[in-house]
């Protein structure tokens, strides 16, 4: 045993020789070292720039060690997908295999180095679009090691500006107001660097992955299936009486000065959800009518377009169920409910279609007109 | 259908499909392609376990800039939830972060009802009562799951 933990300290004092103040030791009681933990990065001769993944090994040495094999474990994955992580847990395992009486932590860091600096491309999907970083795409990399292709980021980092604009241009008691926000990592939340602007990111192409994805089908079986079953509890609640009736709701609510402005996106405020309600519109299953929906108006600018069954078009949808004498027809499904906003826009425009500014507005105003109504 | 529909929405909606979260179902409605029918499984040891509660969750044109809009439409009592379904959860607001998918979305919403939080309310009377005499607030609680949200 003690000689065992002498050759345990060797092993690790030769290990930081080597690595210097990468490698952390990890002591149980009496400072007799249960493991190292190492952050390990691709070789690509000290050139940081070029690190896009990253791991953090965790080696904890039985007592027994090194007659028997020590366990891995990765954590902090960056970049890396579960095919690699798995790559790596085989042949870690292998070569414990092949050392076993051996000191092997320096050959398991090696074995993840060489597979990081086989797969130095992010291989696992963009968390803003999902699709994968081909070899052509452009993709940023944050400094906590996540990625996004430029272009994502760039949009992201370009709506939460236009937020923060539309937060500053409708003034909040100052109770209300909230610092000024540093942009964030939309994967960690830690600040990302001040450098990335969404202009330079927006100037890379789209991902290219987007391009191939299969068509989605809307009438797959097993869809049309679940959507029956959806269809069938609802209706069955309903019957219970477990749907909760916004109008009957709404009645009860006698906060008439006090606009509900939370509810827009299914319905602007509860004065247009109680038009929903119409006693005669057909709610009970509001996604099983067979009436015909309005057909999208054209968007300003492509005027001359042919109306197509775009599902984008559910605003455009709403709009038309908004101008007068439409409202009823905006109870016919549940999913038209949802934009009523935009009926509202309408209505406040004087029933013309809302403008492209109207449309496309920043989201960051409606955040806030929710947080106002949750105080109320 | 799909045309003109956010590449990440088909994947998501793709995935939903094909990896369904336990004890979640989402499904896009036939005509809209943006508006989900969900279904949640009360979680096993809350009060709402045994109910399946029906929600509406609707993708907004931002989407993922913005978060998904998402309601009870079976009646809940919950501190979290008001009369009208609404939800009071951080990241259906100001904590949106388009790295959040529908399946987080209401993954977090699970765990919302496995952790009613009355010191955050939005159903005043509810969370009251949660506070000062939680052991009622959790039959009340039992009471509307059995009344309302059985799936059958």
């Amino acid at each position: 045993m003690a000689a065992s933990n002498e050759a345990i300290t060797e092993e690790i004092e030769a290990l930081q020789a080597i690595m210097l103040d990468e490698v952390m030791v990890l002591q149980g009681d009496g400072g007799v070292p249960t493991g190292v933990e190492v952050v390990v990065v691709p070789a690509t001769a000290q050139n940081v720039k070029e690190q896009h993944v990253r791991v953090t090994l965790v080696i904890s040495l039985p007592p027994e060690y090194p007659d028997a094999s020590p366990s891995i474990t990765l954590r902090n994955p960056r970049g890396v997908d579960d095919d690699v992580l798995e790559k790596i847990h085989q042949e870690s395992r292998q070569r414990c295999e092949e050392y076993l009486g051996c000191p092997v932590i320096y050959e398991l860091i090696e074995v993840v180095r060489d597979n990081l600096t086989a797969n130095n491309t992010p291989s696992c999907p963009c968390a803003i679009c999902l699709y994968h970083f081909t070899d052509t795409d452009t993709f940023t990399k944050t400094q906590c090691f996540h990625y996004f292709h430029s272009y994502c980021l760039g949009r992201y980092i370009a709506n939460c500006e236009e937020e923060a604009a539309a937060e500053e241009e409708q003034p909040q008691p100052a109770w209300m107001a909230r610092e000024k926000k540093q942009l964030m990592c939309p994967v960690c939340r830690d600040p990302i660097q001040k450098e990335l602007n969404s202009e330079d990111l927006l100037l890379a192409a789209p991902p290219e992955e987007e391009e191939n994805t299969m068509e989605f089908r809307a009438d797959d079986p097993t869809l049309v299936a679940l959507q029956q079953k959806m269809a069938q509890l609802y209706l069955k609640q309903k019957e219970k009486g477990g749907i909760i009736d916004l109008e009957e709701e709404k009645n009860k609510f006698l906060l008439s000065s006090n606009r509900v402005d939370f509810y827009e996106g299914f319905g602007g405020s509860l004065e247009e959800e109680a038009s929903l309600s119409l006693p005669d519109s057909p709610v009970e299953a509001p996604w099983r009518t067979s009436r015909p929906l309005p057909l999208p108006l054209p968007l300003p600018g492509e005027a001359a377009a042919p109306p197509s069954p775009d599902t984008r078009g559910t605003r455009h949808r709403e709009a038309t169920a908004g101008s007068p004498g439409g409202t009823q027809t905006m109870g016919v499904m549940g999913g038209t409910g949802l934009a009523t906003e935009e009926a509202e826009a309408t209505v406040g425009a004087g029933g013309g279609v809302p403008d492209g500014e109207e449309r496309t507005g920043p989201p960051g105003s409606s955040l806030n007109t929710k947080s106002t109504a949750l105080q109320v | 259908m799909a045309a003109g529909l956010p590449r990440r929405i088909i994947k998501e909606t793709q995935r939903l499909m094909a990896e369904p979260v336990p004890g979640i179902s989402a499904v896009p409605d036939e005509t809209n392609a943006r508006y989900f029918h969900v279904v949640v499984a009360g979680p096993e040891g809350s009060p709402f376990e045994g109910g399946v509660f029906k929600l509406e969750l609707f993708l907004p044109e931002e989407y993922p800039m913005s978060a998904p809009k998402v309601r009870f439409m079976t009646k809940i009592y919950h501190p979290n939830i008001d009369k009208l379904g609404r939800i009071c959860l951080d990241i259906l607001k100001d904590k949106w972060s388009p790295a959040l998918q529908i399946r987080t979305v209401l993954l977090s919403i699970q765990a919302l009802l496995s952790a009613p939080n009355p010191d955050d309310p939005l159903a005043n009377d509810v969370a009251e009562l949660w506070k000062v005499n939680e052991s009622e607030a959790i039959r009340i609680a039992r009471e509307w799951t059995r009344t309302y949200a059985m799936g059958n």
